[in-house]
């Protein structure tokens, strides 16, 4: 929405006073919310530690979810450190920060990837040795 | 030292606070993050520190540092003289990150602060030069273009990359935020933010 004042578009000097001025008592306003959020949370961090405890833990776990930065910023210096691959860290760091929480990897065998493993145990554990029969066994359209 | 207030927010010398910048700063000592916010906070004073000094060496005027909840912003008094001069005046905040990274690996600190510090240092470093606005790739990839292009060319070029990027990672982070992980997501919404 557009509008104008005056013959020039401007607003005329009263009406820009007007906005300035509550423009000044809003910010004045967030400041001093502002301030005071942070002397209640100082105040109650340091005089009540106990009791702000459980508001803490909730607060906390809603900001960072499952991801602990401090560990993540310390795995990156450490590996840097120890000489490891720069590339390599920063990719670590970003799968610790940012990858979902679901991504862990499913180190469970699809059903018949099983039945192909548990078939080629019983294989080698019977296997005399003989090479035609280790040859049929892996390429059996062979001649 | 002059302390002021008006619309901007609280005035100290040349440093502007922000009431959200503030309300930011409550909530994170309030969940108990000092180590983390501290590391993070040297880190990027540093950073600010690094283009005060490249911007006093070529001779820009710094009006105002601006603390809000977007972060830390460089009022300059003026538009860089060239393109060269505007990489250098973003690349030194980096570089400065980079270089204080270094030290920090070798000077073993209670608790590991010093491998927090230097991890901190060199994401800092690495996340502000991804061009997107108002990041300092950006600054560094407008300058480079504007040194090539003419300087309206420049601009749309670097604002189109950002916006681009911008968008592929908002999905991104919702993605990955309802899988549990909102950290991207929140990254998102911050560079969005910090454009408007």
């Amino acid at each position: 929405m557009v509008r104008t004042y005056g013959t020039k578009g401007h607003p005329p000097q009263r009406e820009r006073n007007r906005r300035r001025s509550s423009a000044g008592w809003g910010a004045l306003a967030r400041l001093l919310t502002a301030v005071g959020l942070f002397l209640v949370c100082f105040v109650g961090k340091t005089r009540f530690p106990q009791q702000t405890a459980a508001y803490q833990q909730y607060l906390t776990e809603a900001l960072t979810g499952s991801t602990d930065f401090r560990a993540a910023f310390s795995a990156l210096g450490e590996n840097l450190a120890q000489g490891g691959d720069p590339l390599e860290a920063v990719g670590d760091w970003c799968v610790a920060v940012f990858a979902p929480a679901e991504t862990a990897v499913d180190e469970t065998l699809p059903t018949a990837a099983e039945a192909i493993l548990a078939e080629e145990v019983a294989f080698f554990l019977t296997w005399d040795g003989d090479a035609e029969t280790l040859c049929a066994h892996l390429l059996p359209g062979a001649t | 030292m002059t302390v002021r207030f008006d619309r901007r927010g609280l005035t100290i010398g040349r440093v502007t606070l922000t009431a959200d910048f503030l309300f930011l700063l409550a909530l994170l000592l309030y969940t108990g993050v000092g180590p983390v916010l501290g590391c993070c906070g040297l880190a990027a004073a540093l950073h600010e520190t690094g283009h005060i000094l490249c911007c006093r060496v070529l001779g820009v005027p710094v009006r105002r540092l601006r603390l809000s909840l977007v972060g830390a912003e460089l009022d300059l008094g003026g538009r860089c003289r060239s393109g060269t001069e505007e990489c250098l005046v973003a690349l030194a905040g980096p570089l400065v990150n980079l270089i204080t990274a270094v030290p920090a690996l070798a000077a073993p600190l209670p608790g590991q602060l010093n491998y927090l510090f230097a991890g901190a240092s060199l994401m800092l470093a690495l996340f502000n030069l991804l061009p997107v606005l108002p990041l300092d790739g950006s600054r560094v990839l407008h300058g480079a273009l504007s040194a090539l292009f003419p300087l309206d060319r420049a601009d749309r070029v670097t604002a189109g990359l950002s916006r681009l990027l911008k968008l592929a990672l908002l999905p991104t982070g919702g993605w990955c935020a309802v899988r549990g992980n909102p950290s991207l997501l929140v990254v998102a919404v911050w560079l969005i933010l910090s454009e408007i």
